[in-house]
């Protein structure tokens, strides 16, 4: 029901019916908005970056073929956008900016609560900054797959990669977390 | 398999990232292996983290704010269908994902080698027999054998044209109506499959070749060319003649 709808939306939004395009906007900003934070690492810039992807895709929703979901494509978008964006902007000083993990007065010697939303916060924080340190694919791979919950069948079609080259990469990237995470935790017990 | 292998492994322990097989490859493995199951404990605690950094899903401060300066941008930029879409990464290594199988991957290329062996022994030992009998129909006739290998004579313009006189001169001097045959066939079936694909400035060879084509009618196929090869000799024929006269 909901996927006919959603096809019902674009099939209107295609035509330039501005006010279905508006209930796409409205119910997929959020995943565009939540990706784009995930890879650029700050609110300010997913702001940006999902109001570029929505104006691209209104631009060219003709386009759009169904012959994939409108979310791959729509992620293609944001990831397309958020890697352009990273390459204009020197993540290497935002990395270092006091909201980074290497400043963040994070754990402790005691087992952390991950019931507590403040704490989960504070990981989310660490790990997106530690993603946006692994190469591009593996950080493509990692937040797709770990943070936003895809298969790896969807990662592979959102990335235009193979599914074996996805779990490569995702090896590789969740070896590299977990190096960052127990580098982080030995600091913070000194 | 090494235990790096399985480690790479490790990381994937989520929802369909391991087959079935792999799963229980790994752990069979873990069993015997204190070393990575060891590993497996501290991925499980990485994991955990990561899982709850995932629920924090960041989302806009103010939503209907965001559809709102979203929906002005587009009423204010072109109609649908103006834009260039950024590129995308290629999709054509999807195609090829079977070949990221490494069994698939050396079979692949074990039966790539194992053909190319086959083609380049069976070639080789071809070569081999038709010098052979050059060589004794030499001798039989009563001339010296020639001393350029089979393959040099057979890719050189020279040596070919060699071949020609040599075999003119062999089959004058060959005494008995066998071993003509024998010689015919196989110098013929060597020329004729030059003239598959003449290139200029072989007129000459061709024509001498054609001068023999009295032999070819009585060449058995059975006893000598295959029957391919024969086929495709006569479709050609009609051409290279065409091509030498209109030459």
């Amino acid at each position: 029901m909901v996927e006919i709808s959603i096809t019902e939306i674009l099939l209107a939004s295609q035509k330039g019916d501005l006010n279905a395009f508006q209930t796409l906007v409205e119910t997929h900003q959020r995943y565009a908005f939540s990706l784009a934070a995930r890879f650029l690492g700050n609110n300010e810039d997913a702001h940006d970056i999902t109001q570029e992807t929505f104006i691209k895709i209104w631009k060219h929703l003709p386009t759009f073929d169904f012959r994939c979901k409108f979310t791959t494509w729509m992620y293609r978008i944001v990831i397309n956008l958020c890697r352009d964006r990273n390459k204009k902007l020197n993540r290497q000083n935002k990395l270092l900016d006091p909201g980074s993990p290497e400043n963040t007065a994070v754990p402790r010697t005691t087992p952390i609560n991950l019931e507590d939303e403040n704490i989960k916060k504070e990981l989310a924080t660490i790990i997106t900054a530690f993603a946006g340190e692994l190469p591009p694919k593996q950080q493509a791979v990692f937040i797709l797959r770990d943070l936003q919950d895809q298969s790896v069948t969807e990662v592979s079609r959102i990335l235009g990669i193979s599914k074996n080259s996805v779990k490569s990469n995702l090896s590789h990237a969740r070896q590299n977390i977990r190096n960052k995470l127990q580098q982080l935790e030995k600091k913070t017990e000194k | 398999m090494k235990c790096k292998q399985y480690k790479k492994w490790l990381h994937l322990n989520r929802d369909g990232e391991l087959t079935p097989r792999q799963w229980t490859k790994l752990t069979r493995h873990l069993r015997h292996c204190p070393s990575c199951a060891d590993e497996k404990r501290g991925i499980e605690n990485a994991d955990r983290l990561i899982h709850a950094a995932g629920t924090t899903v960041p989302h806009p401060a103010n939503p209907e704010e965001l559809t709102h300066v979203i929906m002005n941008a587009v009423e204010q930029s072109a109609g649908p269908g103006t834009g260039r879409l950024p590129r995308f990464e290629k999709e054509t290594d999807r195609r090829l994902d079977w070949f990221y199988i490494p069994r698939v991957r050396f079979a692949v290329t074990g039966i790539v080698v194992l053909v190319l062996g086959v083609f380049i022994l069976q070639g080789t030992m071809i070569l081999h027999r038709i010098d052979r009998l050059e060589k004794k129909m030499a001798r039989r006739a009563g001339l010296p054998g020639s001393t350029d290998t089979v393959f040099t004579r057979m890719t050189t313009r020279a040596g070919v044209a060699r071949i020609l006189e040599q075999a003119d001169l062999v089959y004058d001097n060959l005494p008995d109506e066998d071993d003509l045959a024998v010689i015919r066939k196989s110098t013929l079936r060597r020329l004729l499959r030059m003239l598959i694909k003449p290139r200029r400035g072989e007129e000459r060879l061709i024509r001498q070749l054609l001068r023999q084509m009295s032999f070819f009618d009585e060449i058995d196929i059975e006893d000598g060319i295959k029957k391919k090869e024969l086929k495709k000799i006569m479709e050609n024929k009609k051409n290279i003649l065409k091509r030498i006269y209109n030459l």
